[in-house]
This record gives C-alpha cells, sequence and structure tokens, in this order.
C-alpha cells in the first residue's frame, strides 16, 4: 500500500517535472499548475507586451519561478536603453487574479502594477527580485520588483544580457492574532508559583534573628546595669 | 551632540501627557458646543420668564436655549434621532426610533424623567401627538403610533394607559406596507382621536379611537382611493377636521370632513384651481388652522375648505420666492411672509381671518452677508405692555445657522449648528506682528548695504540699530498695550470687537488661526486663543463634490512666512448652479475675503483628486495639482512660473488616489508632453489591486511637515536599531466583512507600489482607525471573537545592519523591506478617531492620541505603545528603559487631555507644532469644539510658573557684592598684617 503511495508521488514528480521542461503550463497528472502571466512595458510607444509567466505549484505555495516567454528582442532592449537614458520608468503588470485555467479569461480584467528605474534594471545586468503580494484564494494584491543597483542616469557600459535573472518571492502576508494574553497570564502563573516555591520555610528565629538579639542584648544590659546598682 | 542631549533630557521627562492643575483649567483651553442642524422647534413657555426654546436636531441633540442669548441652558445628546417633539406647558416628549422608544424629559433642567422602550420593532414611520385626557386628573396622554399599534402612555410617569392594534384590521390580501398619514387629538372633542392609516396603493382606513380606554368610538371605514406614490403625497387634517391629500405624482386633490356620516374622498384636478404641479416638482403642505398651504417650488397658495361649499377655494396667491410662516397668539393668528433680498429679509405680517396688512409687523431686517437662504421659520408671539401684538422669529438658514430676528430690525444673535458637522480644518500660523517685521526689514536693509566705505557703513549702522532701539522700546509699549485690548476684547465678549489687527503671531506661536469648513459649505476663522469667530464666509453656490469621501477639499496654499502676500487657503467644491464642473475659491484666511485678483471660480471641469505639491511659484505659492474625472492633470496656480517650477521637479512628483469603491490605490507619475511642454499628463506608476469584496476603511500617511530628529533608537547593548523612515509610505486598512469579518492592513510605498508589510487579523471588524508618524502605524480595530477593542502598533526598523546616513531618500532605489515589529494590546472602551501629537523639531517623545466614543481623549505615551516591550525584562531591556508587556493599555485619569470638557460624538483630532519645542496644539471637532495645548513630555522647555526669578537674582548679586566685599577686607586684613 505504502509503496503505491511512493509510486503515484513519483509517477506525479515525473509528470510535473517534464511539463516544467516544456515551459507550457497544461494539466499534469491530474493537477492543474498555476501560472501568472507577467507584461512590461518594452513594447513600442511603451505599450505591454507579454515577459513571461510565473508557475506555482499550488495557491497556497510559498515558492514560485519565473519562465522567460522568449528572449528579449533587440527592439525591446533598444526600448528599455531608451527608457534608461530619458530617466523613465519601467512596469510590470499582471493579473489581479490568478486564472486557474489558461483559457478561462477572468472576468473583471484588473492589472497590478509596479515599476522600478529602467537604468537600474539595466545596470544590475537584468538581475532582479519580484514579490509577488497574494493571498490565498489566489488575489493578487500588487508586485514589488526589487533591482539593488541603485543608478540616476544610465551610462553606456558592458553588454546587456536578453535573459532576466529574476527570482520571484511569494508574500502571503503575515497574521495577527491580537495582544499576547496567553504568555502574560502564564507568566503571572510561574511567578505566582515562584513565589510558592521560594517562600520561606525557614523557622521563626531563624528569621527574625536580627530583631531578637539586639532586643535580648538590650534586656541583658538593662538588667545587667539594675544588678550593678543593687550592688553598690 | 545636541540633539542626543536633548533626547536624553526628553526620555529622562517622558511621563503622562496631559494631566494639568485645576486652577489651569480654561486657560489654555477652550470648548464650543453646537447643537446640529435643527429638526424641531418649540418655545418653551413653561419657564416664568417665556424665555427659552427647545430644540430637536438632526445630531440627535435636545436641548434648550436661552432664547436672549443664544446660549445653551442644558443639553442632551441622544443615541437616537429625534423623530417627533412633543411639548405643552411642562410636558416634553421625545419620540425616536419609529417609535419604539418614548421619553419624557423636564423642559426647565433636561432631566429625563421616564421612557419606555423595546415595544415593537425599531423601523418605520411614528407619529405622536399629546391629547388631553378628561377621565383622569386633568392629565394629558401621550399617543404614539408605532408599526401599526397605538399605545398611550400617561404624561406623569409613562405608564402605559392602552394600546391598540390597528394594523390587525385591514384585509389579509393587502399586505403592503401601511403607513400612518395623520393623528389628531383634538382639544374641543377630548374624547375621541381620529387616526388616519393608508396603504401604499389603494385605500384610506380612519379610524375613531376614544382616548381614556382605546375604545372604537364608531367602526373604522375604509375608503378607496387612486395612490400612485407615496413618496408624492402629502396629507394633513385642518381644523375644520378635513383630510387634505395631495397627490404629486397625478397633480390631484382629495379630500373628506372627517365628522362626516359616510365619508368620502372628492378629488379635484389643481389646475382647476391654477396650480401647476408637475410630475417631479417640489412640493409641501401645511395646515393652517382651517386653511392650509400648498407651496409648489416656492410659489404657495392659502387654501381653504369650508362646510357648505364643501370644496377648495383660494383665499391668497403669493408671489414666488416668498415663505409663509404662521404665528398664533390666543385667538389672533398672523401669516409671516418672509422675502430675502440683497442683504435683508423682507418681513410681512397678514392677519390670517382677514388677509390684510398689519402694519406694526412688517419690518426690513439687516442680515449679515454670511448668512445663507431662510429655510424655516418659527414666530413666537406675545403681546408687549401696551397690548400691541409683538414678535420674535427664529430663523434656519440654509447653512445651517439658526437666528433670532427680533421687532427692531436686527438679528439679535446667531447660532452657527453648521459647526456640528466639521469637513476639514486648516490651522495656520499668523504673521509676525509689524514692530518684528520692521526690526527684520532694517536688518535686511543693513545687509543689502554692506557695500560702500566703512565710515558711511559705520554711521548707517548705528542709524539702523538707533532705529531697531525706537522700534524695539515702542513695539514693548505696544505688546502692552496689545495685551491690555485683547484682555478688552475679552471682557467685551463681543465677536466683533477682535479686529484682525490684532492678529499676530506670539513669541512661541502658541495662538494660531483655525479655519474650519463645515459639511454646508461655510468657512470659519476661528482664534484659538479663545474660540471666538474672527471672520465668517459662506458660498452659495458651492456644495460638496460627489467624486470624494470627504466632499469638500481644502488646502494651504501660502503660509504667513512670506510676508508681503498674505496667506492662501484654497476651497474646492461642486457648483450648485452657476457653472459647469468644480468651483474653487481662494480665500485669505486673516480676513476671510475671497481673493481679489481672481474673478471665475469656474474651472470647467469635475475634479476627483487634488494634491499640494512640494513645490512653489515665484509668488511662494504652493503649486496644486487637480486631476479631474477624465484623469487629466491641470495646474493651479496655472501661471508660468507654476508650470515652469512643476517642470523643474516633475520626476520627482508622485502622487497617488485611493479608491474606495473599486478598492483600488493607483500610483500616478507627473508626465509632460514631448511635444506639448505645456501639457501635464498622468501615467500609471502603480496600482494596488484589493479583492474587490474588501473595503478600504482607513487611510493614513505621515504628517508632511513632520520632522523626526532620532534617525536610530539606542539599545540596551549600545548597539543601535535604525528606523525604516521612508516618507513615502502609505498606511492602508481593509475590511472584509463576511461571516467573522477580517481586517487588514498594508504598508505601501507610495512611489514604486511595493507592498512593504502585510498583517491580517481574523474574526476582526472595523471600524478601524488608523495613524502614521515617523517609523510607525497605530490602528484599532474590533475583535470580535473575544469581544473587545484592541490597539496593534506596528515599528518600522531596517532590516539587518543596514545604516544609512544620507539625507537624501528615493523609494525607486532598492532600500529592502523593513524589519516590521508588531504587538498589540486590549483597550478598554471604544474609540471614535485617532491622532499624533506633532511639534516642531521632533525632539519631544509622541504621544498617539485617541478620541474615545465617550467623547474624551486620551493621550498615550509611544513609550506604552512599543512593540519593543518584553515580555520578561532582561538587564539589557531595562538598560534601554524599556518598560514590561502587559497586554493591556490602561487608562489613568491623568492621561485624559479634555478632563471634563468632552467633545461629543469626537469625529476628528488635529494637531500642529506650536512654536515651543514641547508643545503640541490640539483641535479636536465633533458636535462640540474642543482645542488645547498637549505636552508629550511636560514643559522642559518652560520654566516653572513658580520658578522664582527673583530670589535668585538677589541671592546671586548678594553673593557677588559678598565676593567683592570679602575679598576688600580680606586684602585690608592682609596689608595690616604686613604693617605689623
Amino acid at each position: 500500500m505504502k509503496f503505491l503511495v511512493v509510486l503515484l508521488l513519483c509517477a506525479f514528480y515525473w509528470t510535473t517535472r517534464a511539463s516544467k521542461k516544456n515551459a507550457s503550463p497544461s494539466v499534469a497528472g491530474g493537477s492543474t499548475l498555476l501560472q501568472i502571466e507577467l507584461q512590461h512595458n518594452l513594447g513600442p510607444n511603451g505599450d505591454f507586451v507579454p515577459r513571461g509567466f510565473v508557475q506555482l505549484k499550488s495557491l497556497k505555495s510559498a515558492t514560485a519561478s519565473f519562465h522567460q516567454n522568449t528572449k528579449l528582442s533587440s527592439e525591446e532592449l533598444n526600448n528599455l536603453k531608451k527608457m534608461a537614458k530619458t530617466g523613465d520608468l519601467y512596469k510590470i503588470r499582471t493579473n489581479s487574479q490568478i486564472n486557474l485555467l489558461d483559457d478561462v479569461k477572468s472576468r473583471d480584467n484588473h492589472y497590478v502594477l509596479t515599476c522600478a528605474k529602467a537604468c537600474s534594471l539595466l545596470k544590475s545586468g537584468l538581475t532582479e527580485t519580484i514579490w509577488i503580494h497574494k493571498d490565498d484564494e489566489g488575489n493578487i494584491y500588487g508586485l514589488s520588483l526589487e533591482i539593488d543597483s541603485p543608478c540616476s542616469i544610465y551610462h553606456h557600459e558592458t553588454k546587456t544580457p536578453n535573459q532576466f535573472n529574476t527570482t520571484i518571492l511569494i508574500d502571503q502576508g503575515a497574521v495577527s492574532m491580537g495582544p499576547d494574553t496567553q504568555p502574560f497570564l502564564d507568566k503571572l502563573k510561574r511567578e505566582q508559583q515562584e513565589k510558592e516555591s521560594g517562600k520561606d520555610n525557614r523557622s521563626f528565629l531563624q528569621k527574625y534573628w536580627m530583631y531578637i538579639v539586639p532586643l535580648v542584648l538590650v534586656l541583658m544590659m538593662n538588667s545587667m546595669q539594675q544588678a550593678g546598682g543593687r550592688e553598690e | 551632540m545636541e540633539v542626543f542631549l536633548w533626547k536624553i533630557l526628553v526620555i529622562s521627562l517622558a511621563a503622562p501627557v496631559a494631566s494639568l492643575y485645576e486652577d489651569q483649567a480654561g486657560q489654555f483651553d477652550w470648548r464650543t458646543s453646537q447643537l446640529g442642524r435643527i429638526r424641531h422647534v418649540r418655545f418653551d413657555l413653561s419657564t416664568y420668564s417665556s424665555k427659552r426654546v427647545i430644540l430637536a436636531t438632526e445630531s440627535n441633540a435636545l436641548a434648550s436655549i436661552n432664547a436672549r442669548t443664544g446660549q445653551i441652558v442644558w443639553r442632551r445628546v441622544l443615541d437616537a434621532i429625534v423623530d417627533r417633539l412633543l411639548h405643552h406647558s411642562g410636558i416634553l416628549v421625545t419620540v425616536s426610533r419609529g417609535g419604539s422608544l418614548v421619553r419624557s424629559w423636564d423642559p426647565s433642567s433636561g432631566q429625563l424623567l421616564w421612557e419606555t422602550s423595546g415595544t415593537g420593532p425599531s423601523n418605520g414611520v411614528a407619529e405622536a401627538c399629546l391629547v388631553t385626557h378628561s377621565q383622569g386628573r386633568g392629565g394629558y396622554l401621550v399617543l404614539v403610533w408605532s408599526s401599526g399599534w397605538l399605545r398611550a402612555y400617561g404624561h406623569a410617569k409613562g405608564k402605559e394607559a392602552w394600546s391598540k392594534d390597528l394594523s390587525a384590521r385591514r384585509s389579509p390580501r393587502e399586505n403592503d406596507d401601511e403607513w400612518l398619514l395623520v393623528m389628531i387629538g383634538d382639544e374641543d372633542d377630548a374624547m375621541t382621536c381620529v387616526v388616519v392609516t393608508a396603504d401604499a396603493s389603494s385605500s384610506v382606513v380612519l379610524h375613531w379611537v376614544n382616548v381614556s380606554n382605546g375604545d372604537d368610538v364608531r367602526p373604522s371605514e375604509r375608503i378607496p382611493v387612486v395612490w400612485p406614490s407615496r413618496e408624492r403625497s402629502r396629507c394633513i387634517i385642518t381644523s375644520r377636521r378635513y383630510l387634505v391629500c395631495v397627490d404629486g405624482q397625478l397633480g390631484v386633490m382629495h379630500w373628506l370632513s372627517v365628522d362626516a356620516e359616510k365619508p368620502q374622498f372628492d378629488t379635484l384636478l389643481l389646475d382647476t384651481l391654477n396650480v401647476r404641479l408637475s410630475s417631479d416638482a417640489p412640493f409641501s403642505l401645511e395646515s393652517f388652522d382651517s386653511d392650509f398651504l400648498l407651496t409648489v417650488s416656492s410659489t404657495s397658495v392659502l387654501l381653504t375648505l369650508d362646510a357648505p361649499s364643501n370644496k377648495p377655494t383660494v383665499r391668497m396667491r403669493f408671489s414666488p420666492g416668498k415663505q409663509i410662516y404662521r404665528g398664533s397668539l390666543a385667538d389672533a393668528a398672523v401669516l409671516f411672509l418672509l422675502e430675502q433680498n440683497q442683504n435683508s429679509l423682507e418681513v410681512t405680517g397678514v392677519d390670517a381671518k382677514t388677509l390684510e396688512e398689519l402694519p406694526g409687523i412688517g419690518q426690513s431686517v439687516t442680515v449679515p452677508s454670511d448668512l445663507g437662504q431662510p429655510e424655516m421659520a418659527h414666530v413666537y408671539m406675545f403681546h408687549k405692555k401696551d397690548k400691541s401684538l409683538a414678535y420674535r422669529m427664529l430663523l434656519i438658514t440654509s447653512d445651517d445657522a439658526l437666528s433670532l430676528v427680533q421687532q427692531n430690525g436686527r438679528v439679535t444673535w446667531t447660532r452657527e449648528e453648521s459647526l456640528a458637522k466639521v469637513s476639514s480644518v486648516q490651522m495656520i500660523d499668523l504673521p509676525v506682528s509689524e514692530g518684528k517685521t520692521y526690526l527684520e526689514g532694517l536688518y535686511k536693509d543693513l545687509v543689502s548695504q554692506s557695500a560702500g566705505n566703512p565710515f558711511t557703513l559705520f554711521a548707517q549702522r548705528i542709524s539702523v540699530q538707533l532705529a531697531q532701539f525706537q522700534a524695539l522700546t515702542s513695539s514693548s509699549n505696544g505688546v502692552n498695550a496689545a495685551a491690555a485690548a485683547a484682555a478688552a476684547a475679552a471682557a467685551a465678549a463681543d465677536d466683533e470687537s477682535l479686529s484682525t489687527e490684532s492678529l499676530t503671531r506670539d513669541r512661541f506661536n502658541l495662538r494660531k488661526l483655525i479655519v474650519v469648513l463645515t459639511s454646508v459649505g461655510k468657512l470659519f476663522g476661528i482664534d484659538s486663543e479663545s474660540g471666538k469667530f474672527l471672520w465668517k464666509l459662506s458660498f452659495p453656490d458651492l456644495v460638496p463634490l460627489t467624486t470624494t469621501e470627504k466632499g469638500f477639499l481644502m488646502a494651504v496654499q501660502r503660509t504667513a512666512h512670506s510676508h508681503p502676500l498674505p496667506p492662501q487657503v484654497v476651497v474646492i467644491g461642486s457648483s450648485k448652479s452657476k457653472c459647469r464642473g468644480s468651483v474653487l475659491y481662494t480665500v485669505n484666511p486673516l480676513t476671510g475675503k475671497l481673493s481679489p485678483d481672481e474673478q471665475d471660480h469656474c474651472l470647467g471641469y469635475g475634479i476627483k483628486h487634488s494634491f499640494l505639491l512640494p513645490v512653489e511659484d515665484s509668488h511662494s505659492t504652493g503649486v496644486m495639482m487637480l486631476i479631474d474625472t477624465e484623469k487629466r492633470a491641470h495646474v493651479f496656480p496655472s501661471t508660468e512660473s507654476a508650470i515652469e517650477s512643476v517642470k523643474n521637479h516633475h520626476q520627482a512628483i508622485h502622487v497617488h488616489a485611493v479608491d474606495v469603491n473599486l478598492s483600488t490605490v493607483v500610483g500616478y507619475k507627473a508626465v509632460f508632453e514631448p511635444q506639448d511642454s505645456s501639457n501635464l499628463r498622468l501615467v500609471d506608476a502603480w496600482t494596488v489591486q484589493l479583492p474587490s469584496d474588501r473595503k478600504i476603511v482607513g487611510y493614513a500617511t505621515r504628517p508632511s511637515h513632520e520632522r523626526v530628529n532620532d534617525q536610530a533608537r539606542i539599545l540596551g547593548d549600545r548597539s543601535a536599531m535604525y528606523k525604516y523612515l521612508n516618507p513615502n509610505l502609505i498606511a492602508l486598512a481593509t475590511e472584509f466583512d463576511e461571516e467573522k469579518g477580517v481586517v487588514e492592513v498594508l504598508i505601501i510605498d507610495g512611489v514604486t507600489g511595493s507592498i512593504i508589510y502585510r498583517v491580517k487579523q481574523r474574526q476582526a471588524k472595523g471600524p478601524v482607525n488608523i495613524v502614521h508618524s515617523e517609523n510607525w502605524i497605530v490602528y484599532t480595530l474590533w475583535n470580535a471573537r473575544s469581544r473587545r477593542h484592541e490597539v496593534t502598533v506596528l515599528e518600522m526598523f531596517e532590516s539587518g545592519s543596514r545604516t544609512r546616513n544620507e539625507t537624501h531618500v528615493s523609494s525607486l532605489d532598492a532600500n529592502g523591506y523593513p524589519q516590521v515589529l508588531r504587538k498589540s494590546f486590549v483597550f478598554p472602551t471604544a474609540i471614535s478617531t485617532m491622532g499624533v501629537t506633532l511639534t516642531e523639531k521632533g525632539i519631544t517623545s509622541k504621544s498617539v492620541l485617541f478620541g474615545l466614543h465617550n467623547g474624551t481623549i486620551f493621550a498615550v505615551s509611544k513609550v506604552l505603545l512599543d512593540p519593543r516591550r518584553p515580555l520578561v525584562l532582561r538587564p539589557v531591556d531595562s538598560e534601554e528603559e524599556l518598560i514590561p508587556y502587559i497586554p493591556i493599555l490602561f487608562m489613568g485619569a491623568r492621561d485624559f487631555v479634555n478632563y471634563n470638557q468632552t467633545v461629543s460624538n469626537i469625529a476628528g483630532l488635529v494637531t500642529v507644532p506650536a512654536g515651543l519645542e514641547s508643545t503640541c496644539l490640539l483641535f479636536a471637532y465633533g458636535l462640540d469644539l474642543y482645542f488645547t495645548r498637549l505636552t508629550p513630555s511636560r514643559k522642559f522647555d518652560v520654566l516653572a510658573d513658580d520658578f522664582d526669578s527673583k530670589l535668585i537674582i538677589t541671592v546671586l548679586l548678594g553673593l557677588t557684592l559678598a565676593a567683592f566685599l570679602s575679598a576688600k577686607l580680606a586684602r585690608r586684613k592682609q596689608s595690616q598684617s604686613a604693617w605689623k
């Protein structure tokens, strides 16, 4: 039985790998692969043209990978360089909903859009990190494009590659549980216990000897004086 | 270094915010109370002097005001709007929530005498009346109709005398909702009360009810009538007991005599009376004793119905624009005809019986120019000593003001009730005094003339300094004179005595000008020192914008700091009639006058957003960018220099707009067209799209002029945590209102649209309040699972060991994501609004201000709202002076800013810095207005009141003297000993 399950899993793995190799989103092994199409504004007149797609294993998966459609054409590269020279913004966008199937067009076609400096992208050699901010239901809230090469204006440098080096990170957002009442109560309980366990088990004399001894001394002195007085 | 020392000082002083001594109450703070838009007016004749008016308002207030002064005698802010107000000789009854909540009040003190509640559903139309109850001891019964039931309560104790289900009597096939037309309790026929109900479409039912026990006097009658629409029908009963209904849809009038053996409706086309009532014109029907008044779009006709003819006849036609009100005294009844002229209100009195004009009544009342059109008038008539008729008239105008008109042709007092609904507030610095500007001017002269030979320069310098000295001495005299004048003005307590001449900045810039724009589009200039109006300005053509949430947009384009030029405030709204699209007014806030250089206020396009850009034109006017509904950008002022300055900075201009309806936030970048360089265009830079079922319920950005001096927090181990001080952040609170609810807070970068942080809390609901200041965000929500209010603080620090000492921060350069710390606290009570203290240099520690549901303002030091508060205090933490984490924010009595001066229905908190670093000025608005000073770190830069400077000076002088003397003595002694 166990063996069968393992076998099935292996089969599933292979089929998914195969589909990845083909770089085409398809139904594999009965489960669908989610894909998010990315577009960028490298078309003529800054129009958005397809850039590639991000593949997700499931709606809840926290990792994803980027697949570029085709290499950047020289025209697109030139557009990018032109934008970098004028200080324009390089923008990427995607649908605000992850479509389960390719042929299902989303009903309300909203885009989420983000931007970065075009010169930064060129300077980094098309190396970037894209954050996809989404929730478990497949809604994409927004995109973030992070390029770690600050620049103000583009200068001709080395040859730029025509392939993006993209890291995709998925942000599912944090969940707040409200005030940490339980740890605080635990702490109070612990302190109470410590108080109780650290309770003084010493005897009365052990605890209060510092008061008793002087009192006794004074009394003794007194009685000695009285005795001395009588002797006189 | 200096900053660091300051910081040490501030930290050591960080302590409760706002406590003050008993004798300081009212020294730095003031409160004015409003009532809201007036709905019901009753002249209170119960008190001996009969000088009171009882009012119920749309802001749920019930109040009694002094008719001579307009001052509030008592006020109760209720939890529900007053549908009906009954008042008769010492009885005051309010009916709320569709008749299910009946309360009786003592008219002289406002004490609640009794209340009934919880009977029947709280929706539907309520109708109520007071009837005499002859079988009892001359008492009154309160009859209340509430969703099909008629109930009678005794007026003294509120005991239910009887109740009667009238809805059950209709035939079962008609399941339209039943509604009540009129209810009368007639004085002559005290035992019988006639109740008229109607179905939505087909019939009217008359019930004759015995008042004392609720029995039917005669069987109820169902009378068929064609009744197309409930909204377009009005019915009244005249004193001759005719039921008159006007159907606005068909333009017909129906009437019947209530006392007839077999009541039957007669119908007449209004056209036959020469009254044109088109199907969409607004109209009203009022009962004037035996007559009734039909007003169709500002033209009134007085009609009557009499027994012999049994036909409505026209008694009088009034010219268009005349408003008719009725006043009566004993058996005399007067119709008051009101007509608004340019700057006066023409009042004419007509005897209701003879329709002859009464000579003693007519007058022309001069009306202040800021008062709106009259909308309602209530007349109180009385006999003068010589037995002639006299009257007072309470006038409610379209700007929600309540004024009293007396027979001397004057408006005696005006209450600005629109201030109960504030739309927008700006606090403006006052200009420096004449003397100071003179001194500054002299200094400038000296600097500019510095080229020349040394002798003339020296001579000039001497002369300038002499002039300065003269100016100084005269100005110090002037200061004293001004103080005396201010005291006199305060004593006179008259608004007009405060001229704009005395509007100068004080030494520590503690006095500001508060410019308040109310929801009816009236602008007020209020002196922050006293709370008095400096000026009022109404814009008759201004109505709220439909494209934005706030209704009106207001911005300060020029402050008082650019001296010879006057400050300037911009008000944007929609135009009522004059022009297409939006209107824009520029106002000088010191005088309350429209700027003279601009004639045409029409923009010609509808405004969706407006942004005050951080650039100025050549006249140091802040440049505004206006976005119209077609997403085109316009520059205002549209001068060459303004466009030039925008063009110079357009690379750095990023704006964003929150669209609540579409649940999106869109960022734009300003771009100039390459071919047409004067044409400004916006291009989308980023979009954040929330799922369509999310509602955007909160939005916050950092205060625009906030300064942050500490770039980092020093930890106990002497390392530093650098604050993430991105000035472009937008904090967004969203609510998902399904089943248990979710509240999600997003932090978005306003330039790139990156979502910096996102946190959601399940089983949470609004109302959500959110504020953002420095590197932290505080928001509040309702935890539906634990059933409590919670406050969460998010604080952002640079991640890793990244240090950034650049002064220039750009969101477009990779910044990395900040490390966000989060901590939640239980808050003991409901929160209405939030604010944050703001000081000039940003050195003083911050406090978060909570405007609570009960009207108090509660200040919590940021030290307590710290996500780094540890559960268990380690030695390192105590070195950093962290406070151990306790999940509840306790409310100490000393942290209440406004002691007993509560601000009812608190809606907003506005803070501005004063010239003193320790002091922040707070203006809170709701039904009341409240202003005070806050010192979040106490008055560390102010000497204490009991600081004894005289003693210190005498001691110092004495010591110096003693030192001299002793030195002399010692010397003499030395020389003497040397001679020996």
